[in-house]
């Protein structure tokens, strides 16, 4: 019996349109989006450090702080550092005034500068790489001395110097926007979170999979309540049946980034399709959980279930990089609980980072979110009869 | 027996569905449930399956008590729902072999199966369609052969009929009386007295959630105080005429408006015969006539005071 559903779900599913659609073609159509989006990037201005100019007028209160931090992440241009080397960001140009910075901006010696008046200001002449990055380092700079002050506040000023320095890193976020040799990992971002995306439409089926056997939602659950055997039973043969065939569309999606869009995904593949597995695996267990806590109908679910992945995508930062970072400053528990961040920053530490024990953390965290939404699928399918079909 | 059922009481918030229903379902019978849409035949059906809960009564099916998990019983029940459950993205064949597989493992027995049910269902030349190519008749035999395909003991229709072209109707009416011959026992809801009549061995009518009265059909017409009606054109006729059919014996009313007659016997009596020679003996000269038995609308008409189809 477990055979038999297994086999026409899967057929089922292969043959559904929907699930082509939103699983396949949509986050391949998106991808190719990105990559056009962003080919300015990846090799239009392949210079590595932002030419970035200074006039500080010195009546910034924090000005020792900022010029230490830019200095951490910079090659002043008197002690020009050779490009490309170590955590350099930038290449900083001091201007006398504003006049003269105006200048070297017209000339496009600069891609903006910095104004340390009373408020730390940036000027830009176009959008682009370059004043992203400027600007996203003063926003980070900005977070920090708002943390420091609070901290100040909490501690009444008796601040250790250790815990002013752990403040004020700033070497983690020079890791996180680094720009590398072949690409820069910011635009790496998006497309993890597309195919953390793509993974986590797996839930919209999820939604369905519990509908499909709540006597209460159609014709055809109800039929399948009546069937000699548990529903336990039918939900899980159709249930992975819906992971295999979400699997192998979720590989077709990652080797058409990987080897088609030229994506870098790092060097261990294997370890990127375990991710996908258990991207579709949460996908599957989120949907169930939204279709058996909620009590509406299938429709409503799955619109419900759609808008909560695609909130999880934007707080990751599939819209705009710095979101990302900006929640996992000021909300960092809504960057632990989201499975579509917890995905793209699997992706990104395989990529990344040497060793894997940020991998294995988020995946820790993905197979606890699946025990979690389980749970609660089992708990609430598990009453069989309904007041009211 | 087949099913029991024991005042059942199945509220839906303030409504009451099902208000003390009784029912008795013999081996071997084709019980037809008739009564007019809302007098709570699915209702009744779905609590017998155990889909939902109710507020009281007994349910026993093969004598034993009905519940979610009683597999055993589940096994011997083919049900066709009164609303099409089929998998969309599936053929006609898969669809009825995937049913069948949750009743019968066995993939070669089930073959046969699923190829009788196609043959039974009239559905060969269909067998690689999608549900959403059928036509509404095909699409509901589909959803028979899907209900009936693993030779139950029990088979439950729940008003297969609805919305059906005649060629199908038939199709689907023979095929439960032919069920039946094969062995299954039957449970046939429906708010077609015609249906009812043409097919089942017994009757049960519902209204307002119980069941009003029951018996063969022969029985439930013989219960109600009417015999056979005849309605016949008579251009002028005259008043002594009209006082002479009266005054024929087993007639119990005579009404005449405009050139219509109309002849009501006396219960369980036929006076076609009676009438008709009359009218020759004394030379009237008559148009259109026709003679009608009391049907189960009679029946139900005469129990509730209202008409079966006005209901709907
Ligand atoms: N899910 C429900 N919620 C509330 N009332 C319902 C529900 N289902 C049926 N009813 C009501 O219960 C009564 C019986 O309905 P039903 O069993 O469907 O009748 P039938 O099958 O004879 O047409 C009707 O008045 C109907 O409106
Ligand atoms: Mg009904």
């Amino acid at each position: 019996m477990f055979k038999t559903i297994f086999f026409y779900r899967s057929k089922a599913l292969l043959r559904s349109k929907e699930t082509m659609f939103w699983s396949l073609l949509f986050p391949m159509l998106l991808g190719t989006l990105f990559y056009f989006t962003f080919t300015n990037i990846l090799e239009g201005e392949g210079f590595e450090t932002v030419p970035v100019g200074l006039v500080d007028t010195g009546q910034y209160e924090n000005e020792e702080a900022f010029l230490g931090a830019l200095e951490s992440v910079s090659g002043m241009d008197d002690e020009r550092t050779d490009e490309g080397s170590g955590d350099i960001l930038f290449n900083v140009t001091k201007a006398e005034n504003e006049e003269e910075a105006e200048k070297l901006l017209s000339e496009g010696k600069i891609s903006g500068y910095i104004l340390l008046g009373e408020d730390i200001g940036l000027v830009v002449n176009k959008s682009g790489y370059g004043a992203t990055i400027i600007k996203s380092f003063l926003d980070y700079f900005k977070q920090k001395m708002s943390t420091v002050e609070n901290l100040m506040e909490a501690t009444a000023g008796k601040i250790t110097p250790d815990q002013l320095e752990e403040a004020l890193q700033t070497r983690e976020y020079v890791k996180e926007i680094k720009v590398s040799e072949e690409s820069p990992n910011i635009v790496v971002n998006y497309f993890y979170t597309l195919l953390a995306m793509s993974c986590m439409f797996a839930s919209m089926a999820g939604v369905a999979e519990i509908t499909g056997i709540q006597a209460n939602q159609s014709p055809l659950a109800a039929r399948l309540n009546i069937v000699p055997a548990p529903k336990l039973k039918v939900f899980l043969g159709s249930a992975a049946a819906l992971a295999v065939i979400q699997t192998a569309i979720i590989a077709l999606v990652f080797l058409f980034l990987a080897l088609v869009l030229r994506v870098d995904f790092g060097k261990d593949y294997l370890l990127t399709m375990l991710t996908n597995i258990a991207g579709v695996i949460t996908g599957i267990s989120f949907g169930t959980a939204v279709g058996a806590v909620l009590r509406a109908g299938e429709n409503l679910k799955t619109g419900i279930c759609s808008a909560l992945v695609m909130l999880g995508c934007y707080l990751a930062g599939m819209m705009d990089v710095q979101m990302k970072y900006r929640v996992q400053a000021n909300m960092p528990v809504i960057a632990k609980i989201n499975p579509v961040n917890r995905l793209t920053d699997a992706y990104y530490s395989l990529y990344y980072y040497d060793t894997n024990g940020r991998y294995w953390q988020n995946m820790a965290a993905l197979g606890i979110m699946t025990l979690i939404f389980l749970t609660v699928t089992f708990l609430v399918i598990r009453r069989q009869q309904y007041e009211s079909i | 027996m087949v099913i029991k059922v024991e005042n059942l009481v199945k509220r839906y918030g303030e409504l009451i569905a099902l208000d003390h229903f009784n029912m008795e379902l013999r081996e071997g019978e084709i019980l037809g449930l008739l009564g007019p849409n809302g007098s709570g035949k699915t209702t009744a059906i779905n609590c017998i399956l155990s889909l939902l809960k109710y507020d009281k009564g007994e349910i026993q099916v093969f004598d034993k008590k009905m519940s979610p998990v009683a597999y055993d019983i589940k096994q011997d029940i083919g049900i066709v729902m009164q609303n099409v459950a089929v998998f969309n993205e599936l053929t006609v064949y898969e669809n009825i072999d995937y049913f069948c597989s949750l009743y019968v493992p066995d993939k070669k027995k089930r073959q046969e199966m699923v190829e009788e049910a196609i043959a039974f269902a009239g559905l060969g030349e269909f067998r690689k369609f999608y549900p959403h190519k059928l036509s509404g008749g095909l699409l509901r035999r589909l959803n028979i052969a899907c209900g009936i395909a693993h030779k139950p003991k029990l088979v439950i229709l729940d008003e297969p009929t609805v919305a059906v072209d005649p060629q199908s109707r038939n199709n689907i009416l023979e095929g439960i009386v032919k069920l039946n011959k094969q062995g299954a026992t039957i449970l046939y809801t429906s708010h077609y007295m015609e249906e009812v009549d043409q097919i089942c061995t017994r009757i049960a009518i519902m209204d307002r959630g119980k069941v009003i009265s029951s018996g063969t059909n022969e029985e439930l017409k013989s219960m109600i105080g009417l015999g056979e009606k005849i309605t016949v054109d008579v251009p002028g006729i005259s008043r002594e005429a009209v006082e002479g059919i009266r005054a024929l014996p087993n007639i119990s009313k005579v009404e005449l408006s405009g050139n219509t007659l109309v002849v009501k016997s006396k219960k369980g009596r036929n006076n076609l015969g009676a009438v008709l020679h009359y009218l020759e003996d004394h030379n009237i000269a008559f148009g259109k006539l026709y003679s009608e038995l009391p049907t189960l609308n009679d029946v139900f008409l005469e129990i509730t005071g209202k008409e079966l189809r006005d209901n709907v």
